[in-house]
């Protein structure tokens, strides 16, 4: 049985429009597009019955009409795969099943109605670009969409490993899709040998997915030969021990559980994960993007007891938006499609569980054309009672949620993978949509069992499912699983299938035997499913059964401690040069087409579709008086306490590209001093790092992220400010036609602060006309890397550096925010103080007069195009009632600083000794930087 | 005190900041999962004030407050109206605003005539705006001239059937609030309406949003809508 809804004639029908829109940045005009909601329904179905109940409670009365069996016009109906999740059919199963409608099945569709005169050629260019991705949706004629799943017969498969040879080893290792090294399927044939029987096909994969480098980091902790020495490995070595040598009496839980935490206040604590999501979100990005964010909220959830979400985070790197669509190598999507998917994809996740979007940014390159970067983070807030989390044998497991299907199968090895035009066939298993309905349902129900401490652990199921989730858990006692206990979403699971399985919104507890009744209780009531699946035991054996067969039995410290571990090789080469002379180009062009340049110009079209406003206690939001960038954001996570989170973070892959260890002091650097401009202060706040790289087999590859680490660990140190979680995305390569493209060496930061007193919150719009501009900080000749040399396109220079004074400069600056006495603060980064000053007119629609000749500059950077064009670290510009100048100028003592103007009139001016350099009218400054990108 | 009956279900999102907003304004709140209202609808006899906050309600999937409604519809009409005849205050903010035209609790006619359509740009927007009360008979908005609220909505735009529909809201004296400039594409700028009663008040944006001095330049104008419907009892 189908139904159609279209839209009434003499109504809009918008969400056609914007596929029209769609259609029309592929250079194909056509003249109208109708999207019409398809519908159908299985089972023993009265049809005058359903269309009485789509009519009554269904259909909007008002501007849609609908028709069973459809309206009969020509069009293109899309509809999911099997077995692809689809919120919208469960949801409307349910309503019909409460109707008393004997409903069997239901799947959605949509149909598109195309008008205008189009080739074959550009019908299909229109259906694959924009109408369906062909990874998780298909065309259907007909209404023949349904999956019926076959049955599963249970047959126990051993995989031949006590007799293989290498060949077969590594053979094994490929067909079954499990990313381990020969080295490691030796390590795993001994083991076997030691216990004198054959590994079975879900121990094999238990161990792939606990070794994948996505869940153990082999990169990161394996001893590396650099530059004559051995590093025990990189984690270790720096980053762990710069927190460790930081001490910070403020870090609550670091690089353990789910997301690193830091004091709040006395009562409670901040937690705070940053995930990357690239592989998905590089072959679907709208469902890559949603699962990406959906997980790094359940590791919030899954942090101590289970903390409350209360801000998302979003930073993406993309190639550029006008990339030709003929430059792309084959199986590679269009970075705007990419863009709009993955914007989408963050958006109805965030918004759909009520976390605001509140920070973010975007960074463009060609690098990224085959691996866009997506990171997501996720900000909670617990109760520090709430932190510590133990399992004790006799606990019982139990698996809350959503159900399980074959969605993402393989999810935390593919994610260990290169790319190339092949994954998008191979890997369409583990690309998913998600149903944050469920999540949040199931953050409902966590929260009341949690205040009632009906639990004493819990972890996420991510990358590799119940077997990382259980494993992991159980790694210091042991635990037994029945896999025919686990609801599914439908029939025919494999019990391997059924433990791998990476099915979205799903978490696992450890709940002592006398509490499991209540638990039980409170989930039904939210409407959540939560189901027992076995219990953990002091064996220290992984155990699992299927229907009382039992399929696996592992040791725990074989699983967890036995990943072989070999030495890499590193090496690094050098390729910054020093800029050579060369005559400024006119300033006006610069300046406009630097503002307008795709990293620069304003992100507004994104931060709009994000709820940021949601929970009610946003302080500093993404965009600040009339629309102007902001540093950072500040939420008030508890409405009752008077006090703020800061979020920011800083990154740049133009510097990587040159010089990775500087890149990774500059972030740390634009990180730290968002939050500084935000009013935070070093003391109390902490870091996160996200490292994404290429292929790390390369010994060149492999000796940038060496240098990067040093980097992390040499800044970290100086700021004093720890790092306490992280996350690495290696292996972003992409190969096609033999070529290879690979991302530039990405490092992003995040930081996070507490701000005592809301009345010191900053924001970066002028604020008042006649009020002084200070410029705080050296400017030197750093134009590596730079928006000024990108323009020129220059590939010389060196990247800006931070130097010893930094942390002097920074606590100063949060002296002055805590004696209020900036009216407004912006920190100078991409662009530089040109760009600084021109945002800062633009969110207060307010022109200025600044005069560049006094401003501390070193001699080599004397020059009007330099000074406001370096992207020189640890400055900013403040914006000073007149009347606090003095007390100012005592604080800033023996930091370099000078006030070179003054707020107000209708123009941006700036001068050079006296004398005009440079004046623009702020509307064309507006326009410029507001309408700088065609997303 | 006055009791709030707030409202919630899979997907209620802004439960937490509304219910917070009440108290600040000196009601007691209790949280009610609506799968509670069902298995016994008489509960709503205890209070004064009913809310449904904003949110993805069942996701927003086959339509905003769609499922919503349908519950409210199937399970609770004859409960409600009998809240609504005997004094008590509606409040439905954002998806519960949908939810209560959806239900035909807003306006409150015999015919359904009114919908939210999706915003004109086809996607969800956030967005600071204006308000102009026009209606000012209503409980909630008693005294206030002009409110800076935020809008968070994907079906935002309200759309009538034909022009007696929307001269009927006017006359009928429906039409509780208007945006100053006009951000999805609403007819005649409506941003809210209320009931026949007037004790009904559905609206898009978020007054729960602006209760505090560092929600905007003029922080704290929302709280008077939720300090009108608490004086409306004492």
């Amino acid at each position: 049985m189908r139904i159609e809804i279209r839209t009434r004639e003499g109504f809009p029908d918008f969400l056609g429009l914007a596929v029209k829109e769609e259609i029309s940045l592929l250079g194909i005009e056509v003249r109208n597009v109708k999207l019409y909601e398809v519908y159908w329904i299985s089972g023993e179905v009265d049809e005058g019955e359903l269309e009485r109940v789509f009519k009554d409670y269904i259909l909007d009365p008002v501007e849609k009409e609908m028709k069973a069996g459809g309206f009969g016009e020509e069009g293109i109906t899309v509809t999911y795969h099997p077995g692809v999740m689809d919120p919208v059919a469960l949801t409307l199963k349910d309503l019909l099943v409460e109707c008393g409608i004997r409903v069997k099945d239901v799947k959605t569709g949509r149909k598109y109605i195309i008008e205008g005169e189009l080739s074959p050629g550009e019908l299909e260019r229109i259906k694959e670009k924009v109408l369906m991705n062909p990874t998780i949706e298909r065309e259907v004629k007909g209404d023949d969409v349904f999956f019926i799943p076959s049955p599963y017969t249970f047959k126990l498969i051993t995989v031949p490993l006590l007799n293989a040879s290498d060949e077969e080893l590594i053979r094994i290792s490929k067909e079954g899709m499990l990313s381990l090294s020969l080295e490691e399927m030796r390590k795993i044939k001994e083991y076997y040998k030691s216990l004198g029987r054959d590994p079975t096909d879900i121990e094999l994969e238990t161990i792939a997915q606990t070794w994948s480098e996505h869940c153990y980091h082999k990169t990161f902790k394996s001893p590396i030969e650099f530059e004559g020495k051995v590093i025990p490995g990189i984690f270790y070595e720096y980053i762990v021990k710069a927190t460790e040598e930081v001490n910070a009496p403020w870090c609550l839980l670091v690089f353990k559980d789910n997301a690193g935490a830091i004091a709040f206040d006395d009562e409670y604590a901040v937690t705070f994960k940053v995930e990357t999501h690239n592989h998905p979100s590089a072959l679907e990005p709208y469902g890559g993007a949603g699962t990406g964010i959906g997980g790094v909220i359940r590791d919030t959830m899954g942090t101590g007891l289970g903390a409350k979400p209360v801000a998302n985070t979003d930073v993406f790197c993309f190639a550029p938006l006008d990339t030709p669509p003929e430059a792309l190598p084959p199986g590679v999507l269009h970075p705007r499609r990419i863009a709009r998917g993955v914007v989408a994809g963050v958006r109805d996740y965030g918004n759909r569980m009520g976390i605001p979007t509140v920070n973010g940014s975007v960074s463009f390159h060609p690098g990224f054309l085959g691996n866009p970067l997506v990171y997501c983070g996720s900000v909670g807030i617990i109760p520090r009672k709430f932190l510590k989390k133990e399992v004790r044998p006799g606990d019982v497991i139990v698996v809350v949620g959503g159900r399980t299907g074959r969605d993402g199968i393989h999810g935390a090895t593919f994610s260990s993978m290169k790319l190339d035009e092949q994954s998008e066939k191979v890997s369409g298993g583990a690309v998913q949509i998600g149903n944050p309905i469920e999540e949040k349902k199931l953050l409902d129900a966590l929260l009341r069992a949690r205040d009632e401490e009906l639990y004493r652990a819990i972890t996420d199921c991510g990358a590799g499912g119940f077997s990382s989730a259980v494993g992991e858990m159980g790694r210091d006692c042991g635990a037994e699983v029945e896999l025919s206990h686990v609801p599914l979403k439908y029939e025919g699971l494999s019990y391997t299938e059924i433990w791998i399985s990476e099915s979205q919104e799903r978490m696992v507890l450890s709940v002592p035997p006398e509490k499991l009744e209540r638990l039980l209780e409170i989930f039904r009531e939210e409407g959540v499913e939560a189901t027992p699946i076995g219990k953990f035991t002091d064996t220290k054996k992984l155990v699992v059964r299927y229907k009382g067969e039992k399929v696996c039995e592992l040791d725990m410290d074989f699983l967890h401690g036995g990943v072989p571990l070999t030495l890499k090789r590193a090496t690094y080469r050098k390729r910054e040069i020093p800029d050579g002379d060369f005559d400024p180009p006119p300033l006006k062009e610069a300046l406009l087409s630097i503002l307008s340049s795709p990293d620069v110009a304003s992100k507004e079209w994104i931060v709009r579709q994000y709820d940021h406003e949601v929970q009610g206690g946003s302080v500093v939001k993404p965009l600040c008086g009339n629309d102007g960038p902001s540093d950072g954001a500040i939420i008030r996570p508890v409405l009752s306490k008077e006090r703020g989170v800061i979020i920011a973070h800083g990154i740049n892959p133009s510097y990587g590209e040159i010089e990775p260890y500087w890149m990774a002091a500059s972030v740390i650097d634009e990180a730290l001093r968002n939050l500084i401009a935000c009013g935070g202060r070093l003391e109390g706040s902490a870091l996160l790092d996200n490292f994404s790289f290429g292929d790390v087999n390369d010994p060149y590859v492999l000796g940038d992220l060496v240098m990067v680490c040093r980097g992390c660990y040499d800044f970290a140190k100086l700021f004093g400010v720890p790092f306490i979680s992280g996350k690495d995305s290696l292996h972003n390569e992409f190969e096609a036609e033999g070529k290879k493209i690979s991302i530039p060496p990405t490092l992003l930061i995040s930081s996070i602060g507490i701000l005592e007193d809301l009345s010191c919150a900053l924001t970066t719009n002028f604020k008042r006309d006649g009020a002084l501009i200070l410029v705080i900080g050296e400017t030197r000749r750093e134009l590596g890397g730079s928006e000024y040399f990108r323009y020129l396109r220059r590939k010389d220079g060196l990247v800006p550096r931070v130097y010893s004074e930094a942390k002097d400069i920074m606590e100063r600056v949060s002296r002055c925010t805590q004696e209020r006495l900036f009216l407004s603060l912006h920190d100078i980064s991409e662009g530089g103080l040109g760009v600084a000053l021109c945002e800062m007119g633009i969110g207060g629609r307010k022109g200025f007069s600044a005069e560049l000749s006094c401003i501390p500059a070193t001699e080599r950077a004397k020059r009007p195009d330099i000074i406001l064009f370096s992207e020189s670290n640890t400055r900013w510009v403040a914006e000073v009632d007149e009347r606090d100048k003095g007390r100012v100028d005592e604080l800033l003592s023996g930091i370099p600083h000078a006030w070179i103007g003054r707020v107000g009139g209708e123009d941006a001016v700036f001068l050079y000794g006296g004398v005009e350099v440079l004046r623009l009218p702020m509307d064309e400054v507006e326009r410029a930087w507001k309408e700088g990108i065609k997303w | 005190m006055v009791k709030v009956c707030m409202v919630r279900g899979p997907g209620t999102n802004c439960d937490m900041e509304t219910g917070f907003a009440f108290k600040l304004a000196g009601a007691e709140v209790r949280d009610v999962h609506i799968f509670r209202l069902r298995e016994n609808p008489s509960i709503l006899r205890d209070y004064q004030i009913l809310v449904f906050p904003g949110g993805f309600t069942y996701g927003d999937y086959l339509g905003a407050g769609t499922v919503f409604s349908f519950e409210i519809r199937k399970f609770l009409y004859d409960e409600v109206r009998n809240f609504i005849e005997k004094g008590g205050l509606v409040l439905g903010i954002c998806n519960g605003f949908q939810i209560l035209v959806r239900s035909g609790l807003i306006p409150g006619w015999e015919e359904r005539a009114i919908t939210l359509g999706f915003n004109r740009q086809g996607r969800f927007i956030d967005r600071w705006v204006e308000l102009e009360v026009v209606n000012e008979e209503t409980p909630f908005l008693r005294g206030i001239e002009t409110l800076r609220v935020p809008i968070a909505h994907a079906e935002g735009r309200l759309s009538v059937r034909d022009e007696n529909v929307r001269r009927r809201l006017w006359d009928g004296k429906h039409v509780a609030l208007v945006y100053k400039e006009n951000p999805n594409g609403s007819v005649d700028d409506i941003a809210g309406l209320v009931d026949t009663t007037g004790r009904v008040l559905g609206l898009m944006p978020h007054p729960e949003r602006n209760i505090f001095f560092h929600h905007t330049e003029r922080g704290g104008e929302g709280i008077k809508v939720f300090e009108n419907a608490v004086r409306f009892f004492s």
